[in-house]
């Protein structure tokens, strides 16, 4: 079985989802709705490794890599940014934020201890996989030979962090630019008419950022003046990734329908 | 040799690398969150093409180069939380400064250790591994120790099932929210379980053994055992009527060897490891602070941290 993680808001891996049981694919999506309301929630670590249970409402019953009467759970699409904490979104805020930080630290070592693939794997800082502040991505891109603009970032104008690169890569790219998002899905960039060397600096950015296993979406603002460098984020767009993706997402996280979607 | 230290000057960690990088002769710049109305920063990052971080710092007076900053020691205040900000409305002129202020910071002590060697001490980003002590000891236990039997759960017989397996159980929060350490009371805290169906809670046997804080510094250790009863030996004082007595400890080379990988695999130039001894020979690791409130274990012990702390962010 494959499953889908994602909250239901993430058109993407819904889409994603809904495509792969139409191909046939033994594929479960499970919400960071319906995580918020499990009937049961158990993780344990020591001497026996790590072991998770999650009991849904419905009564599925995933027990580390295995769902009962289901089997063996051969990947992991996680799509997750915020943790299931839904149940105390009306909750006293020192009471909620308590809450979602204490399930926040369940999932992460939850996923980070499944012994099937899972893509992408959450890290400390962010649930949804690698991330980089946007000017330690830009330092990782320039090390990875993609163009970069030079970023200005002051405390008295009104951009983010964020905002400010992509505006300096608009800049950078000349008039009549557009945006292009890519999907790199360890380390291989899954587009068509991508020039090779912006193939091969996205793949050796995934490296820098330690995504060489994870899925990741790059952006970059394309013009007269060449591709520029204008962010990365956790959650590439699976629907730009087309059957590409999907199919190589199957390929490695539901390997038995390897050729299922193409 | 420019070092910026961000945090409450007052504070006691703060205070103490102050007052050594001051011996050392370096240029301190103390950013003091509730000073952010003050402050003004401007970072470039890949100027003329080429990879590196510039920019201009403006604090206290004074205008400070960003490129010769060769170090950073960060224990901020979250904007929201600094006194004057408190309860302010999200769009008050003063909070959203102070915020792209701590942006701004951020951002710098990011980027700057990955393209001019700044050193800092720690980066946000590596100090958020502590949001989750179940996931910093999958990495605890690929260095070689040991943690303690741990259930997370919402299902109170299960949590009853483990503390008749263990019989002596402690509970505390997962995260990195702070925590009184708790023993459970299988009478009184019984009837409390209905409550855990709302959020997971963290239950772990009790290790005996005397507790040891090692605080890593780079590639140095310095070691203290605690002397209590107490369950928590912070709170020693409400919980067994008397302070923990610290004394300095000397790790065997092998143990100090592991502290310093785990330290630096978790990318903690400086960290606080708590560990136990048990009596059964298991060296039992329970959580690496990125943020170490060294101060107590310096003054009751003589261990020179804060030392090490500022020859560190020197370059030493």
């Amino acid at each position: 079985m494959l499953l889908v993680l994602c909250g239901l808001d993430d058109a993407g891996a819904l889409w994603f989802g809904r495509r792969a049981i139409e191909a046939g694919v033994d594929c479960r999506i499970v919400t960071t709705e319906e995580l918020s309301y499990v009937a049961r929630l158990s993780h344990r670590l020591g001497g026996g490794g790590v072991h998770t249970t999650v009991e849904l409402v419905d009564g599925t019953l995933l027990v580390d890599d295995v769902v009962a009467g289901a089997g063996r759970v051969s990947g992991v699409l996680h799509r997750m940014l915020e943790p299931p904490a839904r149940a105390w979104q009306r909750a006293a805020p020192a009471e909620r934020d308590y809450a979602t930080m204490e399930l926040h630290a369940v999932v992460l070592s939850w996923l980070r201890g499944l012994p099937c693939p899972v893509r992408n794997r959450p890290e400390p800082d962010c649930l949804a996989g690698p991330v980089r502040h946007p000017f330690a991505a830009t330092a990782a891109a320039h090390a990875a030979g993609l163009r970069c603009p030079t970023v200005r970032f002051d405390t008295a104008a009104p951009l983010g962090p964020a905002d400010a690169l992509l505006a300096a890569a608009a800049t950078a790219a000349g008039q009549q630019a557009r945006a292009v998002h890519l999907a790199c899905l360890d380390g291989d960039v899954i587009a068509a008419g991508v020039p090779d060397e912006i193939v091969a600096g996205v793949s050796a950015f995934a490296t820098e950022i330690g995504a060489g296993e994870a899925l990741i979406g790059v952006d970059f603002v394309v013009g007269p003046a060449g591709w520029w460098f204008a962010g990365v984020t956790p959650l590439a767009d699976l629907r730009a990734g087309g059957g590409d993706l999907c199919g190589r997402l199957v390929d490695l996280l539901a390997p038995t329908l390897a050729g299922a979607i193409r | 040799m420019t070092v910026l230290l961000w945090g409450v000057p007052t504070e006691p960690p703060v205070a103490m690398v102050t007052r050594e990088l001051t011996e050392l002769d370096a240029d301190l710049v103390v950013l003091h969150p509730q000073a952010a109305a003050g402050q003004q920063v401007q970072v470039l990052i890949g100027a003329a093409g080429k990879p590196g971080v510039a920019g201009m710092l403006h604090a206290n007076g004074r205008r400070v180069d960003l490129a010769g900053v060769v170090g950073a020691y960060l224990r901020p205040v979250e904007p929201g939380l600094v006194p004057e900000l408190r309860g302010r409305a999200e769009t008050a002129p003063e909070l959203v400064h102070a915020r792209r202020v701590h942006d701004a910071l951020i951002g710098f002590t990011e980027v700057a250790p990955l393209v001019s060697g700044c050193r800092v001490v720690n980066r946000l980003s590596a100090m958020a591994s502590n949001s989750s002590k179940p996931f910093q000891a999958q990495a605890v236990v690929r260095h070689g120790f040991a943690t303690p039997e741990t259930l997370v759960s919402d299902d109170p017989d299960e949590v009853l099932e483990f503390v008749d397996r263990y019989r002596d159980v402690v509970y505390k929060s997962c995260s990195g929210i702070r925590s009184v350490v708790t023993a459970f009371d299988p009478t009184a805290d019984r009837e409390r379980l209905d409550r855990l169906r709302w959020c997971p809670v963290q239950f772990q046997e009790r290790v005996a053994g005397p507790d040891v804080r090692v605080h890593v510094v780079g590639d140095e250790v310095y070691a203290a055992l605690v002397d209590t009863t107490a369950i928590d030996y912070r709170y020693a004082r409400a919980q067994v009527g008397s302070d923990a007595r610290l004394s300095s400890y000397r790790l065997d080379d092998h143990l100090a060897a592991r502290c310093v990988a785990l330290a630096s695999d978790l990318d903690l130039p400086f960290a606080g490891i708590d560990l136990k001894l048990a009596p059964d020979g298991r060296v039992v690791c329970f959580e690496v602070n990125p943020s170490p409130g060294f101060s107590w274990y310096e003054s009751e012990t003589g261990l020179p941290i804060a030392r090490a702390v500022a020859r560190w962010l020197l370059g030493g």
